[in-house]
């Protein structure tokens, strides 16, 4: 190899991580990403935290989840005369109940860290009134969800001193990132949950989007820590468990529970409260609970997952580096003698190549995800390298036949 | 011996001093200092729990620390790996039949759950089993007695015997006019400005049918059924056969009978 060849090689492959790069964060920074990368996400995830057992999780007695599927009501709704009916009817979280909930919960919030409602209050009922007193009582330690703002959006029945977004993009039904804005503007419910209790606002103002602590991805793939197969059964009085709590369980308590066993439901915690079986969520871990993903988003957050260091750049760039070299310089997987004749074919070495460069990207998410604790999409990385591989064959060739 | 006796002494409790545990529910019979543990008994770091038979458990809840279930044969929480369990789905995923219908009586693995909401047209027509007793609330918002009558009518062999104005009716009362445990009614309103009923409910017959008796019964069709099918004993198996031969019968009377009949079994 010619010393300009290799220059101009040691040129073209830095461009070429630079541009891998620049497209890990334009994927990255879409509010959605596709189905197939669930794949990768759901076993890296599954690897690292069951197999291997690097599995850290928040203190079960730091949350409690409040199930409110047990407790609905009716509501009838008008007819195609405009005139209430009770052949059209729809199912809605009992409003009474919620206010006693709320209400009971007033005198221990200054032990409450914070309060998230994850109900929509859209549709009027006669118990809005009493409900509203109870939301009052709160204030601050409350946060409420908004929808989003479309032509066909209903104003909220329900004021809240803070509220925040709760909804995400998807492509194919499935979950896998919760966006820091929603339309570039309005704060999602992680975010606004990060911002309440650590004191620490995002910055959105400029280019990158930003906390304290360093630029951030602008939709992060959640890291599920506490999932469904977390709520399980104690044996052992000692440990805590992650526990779903009915909050018909949690009113009846008052019959017989001592105002001091009260006080320890919500004592230094996070009342998180929504529906634990209707709003599920297809996520690469199941069926997973509305309430449940917000929290993981927002332990995302918590945890720094979002944030970009350089050295995950730094480890990137370097991967995509020596990727691009490998691609452009010719370099071939080698294999066993009797296996490389197999594949002695057409097709078989498109097979190999594309292998390897699947395999050298998987290994890299793999690493991203083990050592940052980020996911990276590398499904479009695999389609760009192949083209620019295909591109610099074709240019090589021309210019051989030239020459 | 009649039984084996447990003592289980709480030292773990006493260990972990001021939490408070509180019994949710109590299978098989367990002692609290000589007393019977029942569901919302305090325990105290103190607490000495008697456990008669190695089936006996309790199942208690900390406000502070979440559920546990307690006992001589209570096993650790299943920590089975999820990394495998993920691999024999992705190898061998589970499959099952979808109703392509809606109102399903129930339900799923874990526990009963039925709907217990009907609305009065759905709900009154046929058979229909009754159990203790009925009442039937109306809606003065719709069937106000000021504006006209409700017709209550229950049909026997000599005619009409009964015709009824209330906003509340007990069905159970009624059920007493006829001498056959299977009555025939008619459920209708007539409001003031009209000339004729509104036929509120299809033409429907009430069975009675003696809680001890279906108990009983249900626990005999229990124990003929394979160990394979009980899971769907609950859910399937027993609501069809009371809906076959007595008619439909309330989820809510339904499911507090049906779990007597597992609780004895």
């Amino acid at each position: 190899m010619s010393k300009t060849h290799r220059h101009r090689l040691l040129g073209i492959s830095t461009l070429n991580a630079g541009i891998m790069l620049v497209i890990t964060f334009v994927w990255l920074g879409l509010p959605y990403t596709f189905g197939d990368e669930a794949f990768f996400i759901k076993w890296t995830a599954l690897t690292k935290k069951s197999l291997l057992g690097i599995d850290p999780k928040p203190d079960p007695e730091e949350v409690l989840f409040v199930d409110i599927s047990g407790s609905k009501t009716i509501i009838e709704q008008p007819n195609e005369f405009g005139q209430p009916s009770p052949y059209f009817r729809q199912v809605i979280t009992d409003r009474t109940h919620l206010a006693e909930f709320l209400s009971l919960m007033a005198p221990y919030k200054e032990g409450i860290e914070l309060i998230v409602l994850d109900v929509l209050f859209d549709q009027p009922t006669e118990a809005d009134s009493s409900l509203q007193v109870s939301v009052d009582k709160l204030g601050d330690k409350l946060l409420g969800i908004t929808q989003a703002p479309t032509p066909d959006t209903q104003p909220l029945v329900i004021d809240f001193s803070q509220s925040a977004m709760a909804s995400y993009r998807t492509t194919q039904g499935a979950f896998m990132k919760y966006p820091l804005l929603y339309e570039d503007s309005l704060v999602t419910t992680p975010v606004r949950m990060y911002e309440l209790l650590h004191q620490e606002q995002l910055d959105y103002s400029g280019t990158f989007f930003r906390f304290e602590r360093g630029i951030s991805l602008r939709n992060p793939i959640v890291d599920y820590k506490v999932r469904e197969s977390d709520f399980q059964m104690g044996t052992d009085l000692v440990e805590s468990n992650f526990t779903l709590w009915s909050m018909g369980t949690l009113l009846e308590s008052r019959a017989f529970m001592p105002d001091e066993a009260m006080a320890e439901y919500f004592k230094d915690r996070i009342v998180i409260v929504g529906d634990f079986v209707n709003d599920v969520h297809n996520t690469p871990f199941g069926n997973t609970a509305g309430p449940l993903l917000i929290y993981n988003a927002y332990l995302s957050l918590a945890d720094g997952n979002n944030i970009v260091s350089v050295w995950w750049v730094l480890f990137l760039f370097t991967g995509y580096w020596l990727i691009s070299w490998r691609a452009f310089n010719d370099i071939e997987m080698k294999l066993p003698a009797d296996l490389a004749k197999k594949m002695n074919t057409r097709f078989g070495r498109i097979f190999l190549n594309t292998i390897d460069d699947a395999f050298l990207l998987i290994l890299m998410t793999v690493l991203s995800y083990f050592l940052f604790r980020i996911h990276i999409t590398i499904l479009i990385l695999l389609v760009y390298i192949k083209v620019a591989e295909f591109c610099w064959d074709k240019r090589t060739l021309l210019k051989k036949a030239a020459t | 011996m009649k039984t084996l006796l447990f003592n289980i002494l709480l030292v773990i409790a006493v260990q972990v001093s001021a939490q408070d545990f509180f019994v949710v529910s109590v299978a098989g019979e367990i002692y609290l200092d000589g007393e019977m543990l029942a569901p919302r008994d305090q325990l105290s770091a103190e607490s000495e729990l008697v456990f008669v038979g190695t089936e006996s458990q309790a199942y208690v809840m900390s406000p502070k620390k979440g559920y546990f279930v307690l006992g001589p044969a209570s096993e650790p929480a299943d920590n089975s790996s999820e990394f495998l369990l993920a691999v024999r789905q992705a190898i061998l995923p589970e499959s099952e039949w979808k109703m392509t219908a809606t109102r399903e009586i129930q339900s799923h693995e874990a526990g009963i759950e039925m709907e217990d909401t009907y609305d009065m047209l759905g709900y009154f027509r046929g058979r229909i089993a009754l159990l203790d007793s009925l009442e039937i609330y109306f809606s003065p918002d719709y069937f106000s007695t000021e504006d006209g009558a409700l017709h209550l009518i229950a049909h026997g062999g000599a005619g009409d015997t009964s015709v009824h104005r209330a906003d509340t009716l007990q069905v159970a009362d009624l059920v007493s006019l006829s001498d056959s445990t299977t009555t025939h009614f008619t459920l209708s309103y007539l409001p003031d400005y009209e000339d004729d009923d509104l036929l509120v409910a299809e033409p429907f017959t009430i069975t009675s049918v003696n809680r001890e008796e279906l108990i009983d019964e249900l626990g005999y069709l229990y124990e003929l059924t394979s160990e394979e099918d009980r899971p769907i004993f609950a859910s399937q198996i027993a609501p069809e056969y009371v809906n076959s031969r007595y008619g439909r019968m309330h989820a809510n009377s339904l499911k507090q009978v049906l779990q007597e009949v597992l609780a004895k079994n």
